[in-house]
């Protein structure tokens, strides 16, 4: 087992025991072994696979986490903790190709894309990402929920039971935010 | 919304929501007029139709989603096992039960590179086509779609059977059942080109013999579905779908799939059939290695093969030519249609000759030569093939013509995570503060890549030149001006050198390639700029002349090429650049004005000419910002005074002139955004000249307004650091030109503007050279205003805070020699003190005039010895030992 593996799981291990800041501590890491299984597997190992970002996800939570030493749980917060990771890049990536857009720094920008980035059109990411940071300061626990269904797809069994709370709650939670992240979305 | 609010926000609306038509109306009319509104806005937003927000982004839970799928239902079909499971994703039995009848159906899943909604998407077009394939050795596209949870899937019929290969060999077919079996399988995949549709992937494994003995042909034109194109992906996406022991050598390479593809998969199927065997050994082969093979390994002849169960008959070779000419590495020799191929087998059942005939010598060594001449051979055979084979049936244009091997795209692949990495990334953070070091890293793990790569580029020229155009943009960002790091300019300097030493291995086989000479060109100028940065004056000047002489030979080469020819006239103002610190400001200006005279010549003939009118702008902007610097000196070491005033007459005239076509340019290309920062700075440049020259009135309010520009920049994005840099620059030359006008509160006042936003932009960024030295220069410009009024100890307090950042910034690694800031701030210090200590006798003033003049003088030495001093600089040595003496001597006289 590696040092990051271990690092990981311990750390997994300590936010399912309640310590929050372990979550945070978590995030660069994954993060960064995302990137790292995407230059790997551009390696081509596996000449059959595209570069899928949920694969890569799954794939950095099977190198990451010592599967022996955390239990459902901790998969949960390992996919918590992606969710973020995955906002982060996907509003990144926005972020840059509305600068493409715009023309700054337009030699040094590539058009090239490599990952397989879901593009979501339709949505605004950039003011998305803003809205979902207000809520944040409103619901801390209404923000995350957002962050894991919308930018992770988890379903509302995994995060009631990541949240400790009930489907119906999610189910009802769910509701307020999307309305209220829709009509910010609107204005 | 405070949390309070929200939660009451919240909960009403939630009342809200479970309510509808009036009793919802009526409930929210009791709400009070504060909440009303929003809670109103909410329930709209609910009601609408709008879904941007109900399909995730990405499904991490897929995988065990995948797990449970056994016993659900997927779109109208119920799934009752898992068959198997490959690549592409799992095939599950499944059947459609609307209570009228039973259909068994084989669904999959998949796992594709591919959006979901990207799959969906191509489905509806594809399914049309799809489902009118409508043939009795094919298995019927039913349907497709999502599944509840997203995932793409799509539904055929279900056939009772087993692979081909497991078929023959369970049956004990004899070599003619097989054949005919083989005839069926061709007839199929026949029938679809005629309706335009490819297979791409055909194998035993997707062509399945029932119960009946009957040929399905599985898959058809998914592989299209699952493939992304070349206009939507980027070159060299195409990877993934194929399964390489069947796919033809022009997938493998990535090129353009035509019919030719398939019947190349058809010749492996035969082979396969005839000797059990595959052609060539794929497994376990890296991606380079099957290249290849499929490009020049030799193919045993089937009857050459021994086969315990299957004993070829007597007319072998005709059996060994058929299947020979179908695998044949070239499009255009191989059967130009399923339907030639599938016909010479059934002459070859019926004991007719064959079309097909063995390779000739002659042949042989024509083939030989063209492999040999290259990739615009390839394209040409490409073409040739397209034109002669069936060209109604292609799905892709020429020009959409992907790259030449897959070990290219592998290369690609990398090259562009690197780029990925490297610019996407890079950029979207670079305007945040403190991110630097993020930065780095992610400039590190790029360049890892590469080097990585250049291991594995061996000598194929072309991937040697990706990867020489790979280290340039790397080397781009790592030397970007504002953004980067300064630190990270060696490390720039490092990449364009890799660059340079590519394209001199590939020159040294190759002296006259145009190619390689532009890419040699491109990456000596990126280095020699990156050298000037880095203070590496020497180097700078050598690399310079070879840019000269490269852009020359380019030049020459290509007469009548004005891109060419621009390059060759830039090449000596960046030569000026490179020479200013050693030789001085007028060997600098001599160049610039070759380089504008040999501008402004050329634009004669090519008046609209973009670059060669930004190749005259720019040497003139530089005439005029080194003749001010030059009479800089003339002031401070007692020159003319007409020669001073003149020099600053033509800088304004220099200036004026960059100013004005500056403008013409931004009108002709208002499509460029780069003129805007463009004519912004200039104009700064223009105004302080024309305060300088006593026409502060005009000047004064040109720089106001680049000034009101870049606040504007900065209002609109509170985080955009270049801006902020921009408008705390373009206030120090305000404070200039006040101070040229005689306005000194207002010039201080400019400079202290401009100090605030400099001390925000170093707190934030605390490692950026360009924003600390910025911070240096503008503390001793206030300090020099204040000095000159007489305010000496408020001038020192200055001169004092910019010693601060002097020692901020020999915190960072070395770049341009900090050493020179230092010794500016120890002799503004000093003569600040010398000064002091003339009007009070005080000993403290004398000892500090004289430990800070000292130490100037330490560090002049020392630079002078080392020959690192630089012609612009060699007075203050001068003036700082005169200074010393001066004082020693006044003390003396006390």
């Amino acid at each position: 087992m590696s040092d990051q593996t271990t690092k990981i799981t311990s750390l997994l291990n300590e936010a399912k025991d309640g310590r929050k800041s372990a979550l945070d501590e978590l995030l660069p890491l994954v993060y960064s072994e995302l990137k790292r299984i995407a230059g790997k597997q551009l390696s081509f190992e596996r000449p059959n696979h595209t570069l899928q970002a949920t694969a890569l996800v799954n794939e950095a939570y099977m190198v990451l986490v010592n599967q022996h030493s955390v239990d459902w749980q901790n998969r949960l917060h390992f996919f918590s903790i992606a969710s973020e990771a995955m906002r982060r890049i996907l509003v990144n990536h926005a972020v840059a190709r509305k600068a493409q857009k715009r023309g700054d720094g337009a030699t040094l920008l590539s058009i090239d894309e490599v990952i397989s980035f879901p593009q979501k059109q339709d949505v605004d990411l950039i003011m998305l990402d803003e809205a979902l940071t207000r809520l944040q300061e409103m619901d801390e626990q209404q923000a995350k929920l957002v962050e894991m269904k919308f930018f992770g797809g988890l379903t509302n069994e995994e995060i009631a039971d990541f949240l400790g709370v009930s489907v119906s709650t999610v189910k009802r939670e769910w509701a307020s935010a999307r309305a209220w992240l829709l009509a910010e979305l609107k204005n | 919304m405070s949390p309070e609010q929200w939660k009451q926000v919240k909960a009403l609306f939630n009342e809200a929501a479970e309510l509808s038509g009036e009793a919802q109306r009526t409930f929210v009319r009791s709400i009070d007029d504060e909440i009303r509104p929003q809670i109103e806005k909410m329930l709209e937003a609910a009601a609408t139709e709008e879904q941007v927000l109900d399909a995730p982004v990405i499904e991490l839970g897929e995988v065990w989603q995948e797990e449970q799928i056994v016993g659900q239902k997927v779109g109208e079909y119920k799934i009752l096992r898992e068959i198997g499971t490959g690549g592409m994703g799992s095939v599950y039995e499944a059947i459609r039960d609307d209570g009228e009848f039973e259909q068994r159906v084989a669904i999959k899943l998949i796992k594709s590179g591919l959006g979901s909604k990207e799959i969906s998407g191509r489905f509806r077009q594809e399914r049309q086509i799809l489902a009118s394939l409508e043939h009795p050795h094919i298995a019927r596209l039913l349907g497709g779609g999502l599944t509840e949870k997203g995932l793409p899937y799509y539904a055929m019929e279900f056939i009772d059977g087993m692979p081909i290969d497991e078929y023959c060999r369970e049956k004990g077919l004899t070599v003619n059942e097989r054949l005919h079996l083989f005839r069926q399988v061709c007839a199929a995949v026949s029938y679809a080109h005629s309706r335009l549709v490819v297979h791409r992937d055909l194998k035993p494994g997707n062509i399945f013999v029932n119960n009946d003995g009957v040929v399905k042909l599985l898959d058809f034109g998914i592989s299209k579905v699952l493939t992304p194109d070349a206009s939507e992906m980027g070159t060299a996406t195409q990877m993934g779908i194929m399964t390489p022991a069947y796919a033809s050598p022009e997938q493998v390479r990535g090129e353009t799939v035509t019919t030719s593809t398939d019947v190349y998969s058809l010749g492996v199927i035969l082979y396969e059939l005839l000797t059990d065997r595959l052609p060539y050994q794929t497994k376990g082969k890296s991606i380079a290695e099957l290249l290849r093979i499929v490009s020049d390994a030799k193919i045993t002849k089937p009857s050459e093969i021994r086969h315990d169960s299957l004993v070829l008959p007597k007319t072998k070779g005709d059996l060994d030519i058929i299947t020979l000419k179908a695998l044949n590495k070239e499009i255009e020799r191989r059967y130009s249609s399923v339907e030639q191929f599938s016909e010479d087998i059934r002459r070859y059942l019926n004991d007719l000759p064959v079309s097909a005939q063995p390779d000739s010598v002659v042949y042989r060594y024509r083939k030989f030569l063209q492999r040999n001449k290259g990739p615009v051979l390839a394209a040409a055979a490409v073409f040739t093939a397209l034109v002669i084979g069936i060209v109604a049936t292609l799905y892709q244009s020429l020009a959409a013509r992907q790259q030449q091997a897959i070990a290219e795209k592998r290369f690609e692949q990398v090259r562009k995570l690197a780029n990925n990495v490297v610019f996407k990334y890079h950029d979207a953070i670079a305007k945040l503060p403190g991110s630097t070091e993020t930065r780095e890293m992610l400039v590190k793990d790029a360049t890892e890549y590469l080097d990585n790569l250049g291991l594995d580029a061996g000598d194929n020229p072309q991937l040697q030149v990706e990867l020489a155009q790979a280290y340039m943009k790397i080397g781009n960002v790592q030397g970007a001006a504002y953004l980067a790091n300064i630190g990270a300019t060696d490390q720039a300097a490092a990449s364009y050198q890799k660059s340079i030493a590519i394209y001199d291995a590939l020159l040294a086989d190759e002296p006259g390639n145009l190619t390689y000479l532009a890419g040699l060109a491109d990456a000596i100028e990126q280095k020699c700029l990156v050298l000037v940065r880095l203070g590496r004056w020497k180097d700078a000047e050598s690399l310079g002349e070879r840019n000269v002489e490269v852009t020359a030979k380019i030049a020459q080469k290509r007469q009548g090429d004005i891109e060419a020819t621009a390059r060759h006239v830039r090449s000596f103002h960046i030569l000026g650049d490179a020479v200013n610190f050693l030789r001085g400001h007028l060997a600098s200006i001599e160049l610039y004005k070759k380089s504008a005279a040999e501008a402004e010549s050329l634009l004669r003939s090519v008046p609209e000419h973009e670059l060669m009118q930004r190749n005259l702008i720019v040497p003139l902007q530089r005439m005029g910002t080194k003749s001010e610097l030059y009479a800089e000196i003339l002031k401070e070491t007692g020159g003319s005074k007409d020669e001073i005033t003149t020099i600053y007459r033509d800088a304004e005239e220099y200036h004026r002139r960059t100013f004005d076509l500056a403008n013409s340019l931004r009108k002709q290309f208002p499509e460029n955004g780069i003129y805007v920062r463009y004519i912004s700075a200039i104009r700064i440049n223009f105004g302080t000249a024309l305060a300088r020259n006593g026409k502060g009135k005009e000047g004064i309010p040109l720089i106001e307004q680049s000034c009101g520009e870049f606040r504007n920049a900065v209002k609109a994005d509170p985080k955009d650091f270049e801006s902020k840099r921009d408008e705390a620059e373009c206030l120090q030359y305000l404070a200039f030109a006040h101070d040229a006008a005689g306005n000194n509160s207002a010039a201080i006042r400019a400079n202290e503007d401009s100090l605030r936003l400099l001390e925000e932009i170093t707190r934030n960024d605390p490692k950026n050279f360009e924003f600390l030295s910025q911070a240096h220069l503008t503390y001793n410009n206030t300090g020099d205003i204040l000095f000159r009024s007489g305010q000496t100890a408020e001038a020192i307090k200055y001169y004092k805070k910019g010693l601060e950042f002097v020692g901020r910034l020999s915190n960072l690694q070395n770049v341009v020699p900090i050493d020179l800031l230092h010794i500016d701030s120890d002799r503004k210090i000093g003569e600040a003190y010398a000064e002091m200590s003339k009007k009070v006798s005080s000993r403290e003033s004398f000892d500090n005039a004289r430990t800070h003049l000292e130490s100037a003088q330490k560090v002049l030495i020392k630079l002078k010895e080392k020959n690192e001093l630089g012609k612009n600089n060699e007075y203050k040595l001068k003036l700082v030992e005169e200074r010393l003496g001066q004082l020693i001597n006044s003390e003396i006289n006390r």
